[in-house]
Order: C-alpha cells, then structure tokens, then sequence
C-alpha cells in the first residue's frame, strides 16, 4: 500500500512548487490511474514515489517503509518497481539478461533461481520465446512487456508505469491493459498508472485521480 | 565496460610481459644503454673517477644522430659504431684501466644528460664556449676544427664568405657555434639535426650554404659531387670534453691521458686515420708536422660505402638485413613504452573521468584542469620537463620511466575524454532505470552504463594506440633508442634516408597492424547486438 502526506515537491526554491500538500492512499492489490495535462506533475509525483527523486516536505511510504528520494536506502531498493515511459531496456543486454540482472546484481537471487524466475514471468506475459532477442529487435508490445518483467523480476510491492499506453495502436493499448489486470490477479501487486487516455484508465484501474493545479483529486472510485 | 576492459588491459599486459625480457638485452644503437639515472647520478664531486674504476667502464655520453666521422654505424656492420670519437674514447678509457661504453643521448641535450647523471661525461664534437664554462667543466680542447663554408659547385650567387651570408638561408647544426656566427651575420640560420640533412638540403636547392666544423664539411660535403667547400677557415673551435661542474677529478685523469695519448702519437694517428690532420690541431698538440703522412682509411672507407649508394635491391640483400638486430631491438623498445604508455592513459584516464562526472566540485575543476593542461600543451614540453625538470626537484626517472610516464600522462587526458564521450552517449534514463530497479549507482555504471560507454569509447581508443606508438619517436629526445632513432642513426650513418624510411615504416606497421585487429575484434563484439538479432522479435 502507498501513503502520500503533503507531499511538496519545487524544482528550483525561486520557482512555484510542481506538487503542493498533495495527499494519495493507494491500497494494497489496487491498480490506480493518475489522469491530468502535460506537465501538470504526473511524472514528478511518480518518481517521487520510485525514490528516484527527491521532495521538499511530506511523506511518502510505500509499505512499512519510508521513502526519502536521492540514492535509495537499501530497504527500498527494488520494493519500487518502474516502468519507464521509454521503457529503458538495456540496449546490450538480451531479454533474459535485462530480466536477470538486478536480482542477481543486487543480491537478492542466484543466477539459476533468477533465470527460472524470469522464464516464468515472460512465459505468463507470453514473451518467453525472446529471451535470446535483444530490446533493438522486439516490438513496442513486446518490449512493453520485457519491461514489465524486469520490473517484476525485484518482486516490487508496488509497481508504477508512467504512459504506457503513449504512441500505441488501440490494439496494442488494450494488451497492455490485461497485461495490468493479469499482474494484479497473479501477484495481488499495487499498481499506479500514469496515462493520457481516460477511457483506457476507467477499462483498467479501480480508482481514477487527476491531477491538477498540483493536487489531486478522485474522480473514479472503483 | 570492467569485463571487457579488464580483458583488454589483460591482453595488453600479456603482449607487454612476452615482449619484457628482451628489454634488458643491451641496446646496440647506444651500447651502454642509458645509465641508470639513480646509480650513475651521483654529483657528488670526485666519486665518479671511483665509480668508473668500480664498474671498470667509462660511460661516454654522444650522439649517433651526429654521424661520421664522430661516432656512427659502420654501414658494412651497423651494429658497430665507430669513428673518431669511438677511437679516442677508447683510448682515453684504456689510460684509465676502463673500458669504454657509448651512452647515446641527443646531441643539444648531452650537457643536461651529464648533469643528470646518466653518464659520465660527454665527448662528441662539443665546442668550447663561455657558456659552457658557466655551467660545466671542460677539459682541454683535444682537437681544432675551423668552420667551413660549403656551397654548390659552381653556383655563382652562393656567399663566399660570411660576409655574403645575410638574409641567405644557410645550413648549420643546432645550438653550434656555427648557428651563432650566422645568427649574428643575420643569416636566415638552418638549423638541421642531422649533419647529412645539411648538405642533402644543400644539394637540392633548399639552402644556399652551409657552415660546418670541418670534418663535418669534409665527410657531408665533400664526398657529393655537386658540392664545393671553400678554402677559407673561419672561427677555429676547440672540441672538449664536458663533466659535471663539480667531477675535478675525472677532469684531471681525461687531461692526463690526452697529454698521453698527443705525446705517444696515438692521437695523430687516430687523426690521420679519419683524414682529420690539420695545422691547427698540431699546433695544439705541440707537432711541428701539420702535413698528414698516412691514408686516412677511416674516411676512404666512409666514401666508399656511402659516397655513392648501393641500388635499393643490392641494399636489401646486403645492407638491411644486418640492420635488423637494431630495428628489432628498437621495435620491442618502441612497443614496451607505447603498451605500458597506454596501459596507464587507460588506467588514469578512467580516474579522470571518474572524477570528471561523479567527484565534488574541487576534484571535477581539477580533472578539467588535468585534461586540458595534458592536451593542450605539446607532449615533448612534458616529456623534456618530466625528464630534465624533475630531477630539480629531486626525483630522477630512468629514460623508459620517463617515456612511458609523459606519454602515459599525455595521452591519459585523450582516454578520459573518450570516456566522456562514451558517457555522454548513454542517456541519463538508463541510470534512472537500473537505480528504479534497485541496483546503486557504482553498480549500475559497472553493469548497465560503462558496458554501453565502451560502445562509443572503444574505437578512438584503437586511434589513440596507434597515435601513441607513433608519438613514442619522441622519447629519443631523452636518451631512448626506439624506431624512430634508429632510423635516424642508420640514415645519417649511411646517408640512405628513402630505404631505410621504407623499412622502418614496415616495423611500425608490423607493430602496430595486431593491436588494430585486435581492437577491430572489440569493436566487433561490443556491437554484436546491434547485428545478431533480426529473428524472434516482430517489430
């Protein structure tokens, strides 16, 4: 589960803040779409949440654990996962390397375990027959889905997308959209989405917010 | 990138060890090898007379670059050197119950080579001077020489005189007496490095005259046909040797045994071998016979093998293949400071952009400050200064020392901007993922940027090798024989510049063609991705 409290988050101290005393609970097993302009902070508010960035005052937990920005603390590493909007897979690392890597890297699998792990999960998004591929050679939706693997691969409790549906055919929108629904009913995950596309987000998540004038407010309660 | 750049410098370091041991052999070129700076650079005065006896050497200090008749390659066995010089340092030695070793150094740089120690003293042509007596202690003069003006037979604007020699460009050795004669005539002063490129350049219409000792003009000049040196003597000069300020005692002992060496006529014959002989220097010695009674056999033998030259294939069969010794020894040289230079350019290139991207501000400032000082001042200012301006300071690097770390340094500024760059073409997204995914920053540049960076590094790196290997033909200037001077020696020895030149490009490029494969082979797998993948995905 997320809790944001007051969350203030400015760029420059000269500058208006971008996030002013926002408040945001999510519950656990719950996927939430963020809904609002260009640059009205959606981006921000989730790399807030990711750790990725730092704020100015509030709070944020995701779980028991506080999350302060910056370089993550250790507890939160990997509790977080992200899938990016231009996803950043890593370019010279192939599917089944991109899944393994953190989990080993960081510790918190063996090799062997990591590689069952990740078969799994690209089998259940149905993507296991490109582990040798490298991220050059796979599809928008394909990649789509290595990213949420290897996003999956840190066992997250919470996993954020930011516009995943940007730049994708109505087809391929609406494969992602089970791609959330089946990772909710697999892993029982938290989900937050930020998206463009509220009809896509009223199809998916279960609690819709908008985010304007940096605050947010519900406007769809699943 | 670590995997593979470990890999990298292992393979680099591999080549460097199998290539190490010949290191130790003796340098041909310079048969003393350089002396070790630290044991020889004793200036403590009078011990060196002790130490020459201790080792039972005498390590004279002269350029072979020079050429005839001082000290040069013996074209029928390059790997001996004679000459004068050669004969009368032998001889000094001989007096001193030594044997003598040539220790090769440039022939401007031979005086600070004394004063560093790394040899005892110097005896190559060395005019007296007033400057020299300020700074270095000179024996008695063992030989006069006149200056001689030398220009194309029958060129009728040639000067005939130095009163002629204003605003003409004329040929001279650098840092000579003859250069400051000219300078003060307000000559347009030539200054070449080897004696040969004087006259070559003389021949050819490059210069309208040339001013020179005279065995210089006699041995450059005078074996060309279409050349002519003038009667006239100008501004006799005293050859001496050079010590360091403070070795009185050396001093002594090499005047003793000249006075020695005049009054048992070794020197006169010495002289009259190389064609030497004139009224001069037997005034200096005290014998009433300025008239030479001897073949100067030395100087036939020199006009007979290099006054006109071989055809290029009769050379190839004859003359090169017994320059292979030298070139061989002066590639693994060559190929020792270039892969230890470039080891430690990747190694501290690493740091400095390291420092570079991710230090505080103070050390990012002085990583900027360390690139820009390193690229953009000339690598020779900072191989001189490393060389000749540490030991001020105290610290006396050996000439390979010296080498690999000025080129090293230099080229350590060039590798860190390639990282740079490398950096610079991964996006900032990608840290953001692998640090979203948990891994920290230190990991994720070992696993997910540095990988990507190599990509882009790689590649000007291979440049780079190449560059350095070339840019190696500097660290002759202190005292390293590698390719380059070799070629340079061989060619002012047997005045073949277009042959030789051919040869030791072949040398560079043998050297240099594997590690050009081998970073092709790099380069092939750090992009292999980008090519192996078209099946499996429908993009």
């Amino acid at each position: 589960m997320i809790v944001v409290e007051k969350l203030t988050k400015r760029y420059r101290s000269s500058q208006p803040p971008v996030l002013e005393a926002l408040n945001l609970r999510v519950d656990r097993g719950q996927i939430s779409a963020l809904l609002g302009k260009s640059g009205a902070g959606k981006s921000t508010l989730l790399r807030c949440l990711s750790g990725l960035e730092s704020f100015d005052d509030g709070f944020i937990s995701v779980g028991d654990v506080a999350v302060n920005g910056g370089e993550s603390p250790a507890p939160l590493r990997g509790r977080v996962g992200y899938v990016f909007q231009s996803l950043e897979l890593f370019p010279h690392l192939n599917v089944l390397e991109n899944c393994v890597l953190a989990p080993v890297v960081t510790g918190l699998q063996a090799r062997e375990a990591a590689v069952v792990d990740a078969i799994a999960h690209l089998t259940t998004l149905d993507v296991h027959t490109l582990v040798d591929a490298h991220p050059d050679s796979l599809s928008g939706g394909q990649r789509q889905r290595v990213a949420i693997v290897r996003a999956l691969m840190m066992q997250p409790q919470v996993l954020l997308y930011d516009e995943p549906t940007s730049a994708l055919d109505p087809g391929l929108k609406a494969e992602v959209g089970r791609t959330l629904k089946a990772v909710a009913e697999r892993t029982g995950m938290t989900q937050v989405v930020v998206t463009h596309d509220p009809d896509w987000a009223r199809n998916v998540a279960d609690d819709l917010f908008v985010l304007e004038n940096r605050q947010l407010t519900k406007i769809h309660d699943g | 990138m670590p995997p593979l750049f470990h890999r990298w410098v292992l393979v680099l370091a591999g080549m460097l060890l199998a290539s190490a041991p010949p290191l130790l052999a003796e340098d041909v070129v310079s048969p003393a090898g350089p002396a070790n700076g630290s044991d020889d650079g004793d200036a403590d005065g009078g011990n060196t007379l002790a130490q020459i006896r201790e080792r039972g050497e005498l390590h004279w200090g002269a350029d072979a670059h020079g050429g005839a008749p001082y000290v040069f390659q013996d074209a029928r066995d390059p790997s001996r050197l004679v000459g004068f010089e050669v004969e009368l340092a032998d001889a000094v030695a001989t007096k001193l119950g030594v044997r003598a070793r040539m220790v090769q150094g440039p022939w401007d740089k031979l005086l600070d080579l004394v004063d560093r120690g790394d040899m005892d003293l110097a005896l190559n042509g060395l005019e007296e001077t007033e400057d020299k007596k300020q700074t270095n202690l000179l024996s008695k003069p063992y030989y006069l020489a006149p200056q001689k003006l030398t220009i194309r037979a029958g060129d009728k604007s040639a000067p005939r005189s130095l009163e002629d020699v204003r605003g003409k460009a004329i040929g001279c050795l650098p840092g000579s007496v003859a250069e400051r004669i000219l300078q003060e005539r307000g000559a347009d002063v030539r200054a070449y490095d080897a004696q040969d490129d004087i006259y070559k350049d003389l021949a050819l219409g490059r210069t309208e005259a040339a001013l020179t000792d005279q065995p210089i003009a006699h041995y450059y000049g005078d074996v060309d046909d279409r050349l002519e040196t003038l009667d006239e003597d100008y501004a006799e000069l005293r050859y001496v040797v050079v010590f360091r300020q403070d070795d009185e005692v050396i001093k002594r002992a090499v005047d003793e045994a000249f006075t020695a060496l005049a009054d048992d006529g070794t020197l006169r014959r010495i002289y009259e071998k190389w064609g030497l002989w004139n009224a001069n220097t037997a005034a200096l010695l005290g014998d009433n016979d300025p008239k030479a009674h001897t073949i100067a056999t030395g100087f036939e033998q020199w006009r007979a093998d290099v006054g006109t030259r071989p055809p290029f294939l009769t050379r190839v069969r004859t003359r090169y293949p017994k320059m292979m010794p030298l070139f061989a020894r002066a590639a693994v040289t060559t190929l020792a400071v270039s892969l230890l230079a470039m080891v430690l350019a990747v190694g501290l290139g690493l740091v400095v952009v390291v420092a570079n991207r991710f230090g505080p501000r103070p050390i990012r400032w002085l990583a900027i400050a360390y690139v820009e000082l390193f690229r953009g001042t000339p690598l020779l200012v900072q191989l001189t200064m490393i060389y000749f301006g540490l030991p001020e300071l105290g610290i006396t690097l050996s000439p390979f020392a010296a080498g690999v770390l000025a080129l090293g340094l230099n080229y350590a500024a060039a590798e860190a901007e390639n990282y740079r760059a490398g950096l610079m073409s991964v996006p900032d997204a990608q840290l953001d993922a692998a640090r979203a995914l948990g891994l920290s920053t230190s990991q994720a540049m070992r696993h997910v940027i540095m990988p990507q960076a190599a990509r882009v590094a790689v590649p000007p790196m291979t440049n780079d090798f190449i560059s350095l290997l070339k840019d190696s033909s500097l660290v002759s200037v202190v005292a390293l024989t590698e390719l380059t001077k070799v070629y340079g020696t061989l060619g002012n020895s047997t005045r073949d510049h277009l042959g030789l030149g051919v040869v030791v490009a072949i040398w560079y490029l043998i050297i240099g063609l594997p590690f050009v494969v081998l970073a092709r082979r790099v380069e092939h797998r750090l992009s292999s991705h980008l090519r192996r993948d078209d099946g499996g995905g429908t993009r």
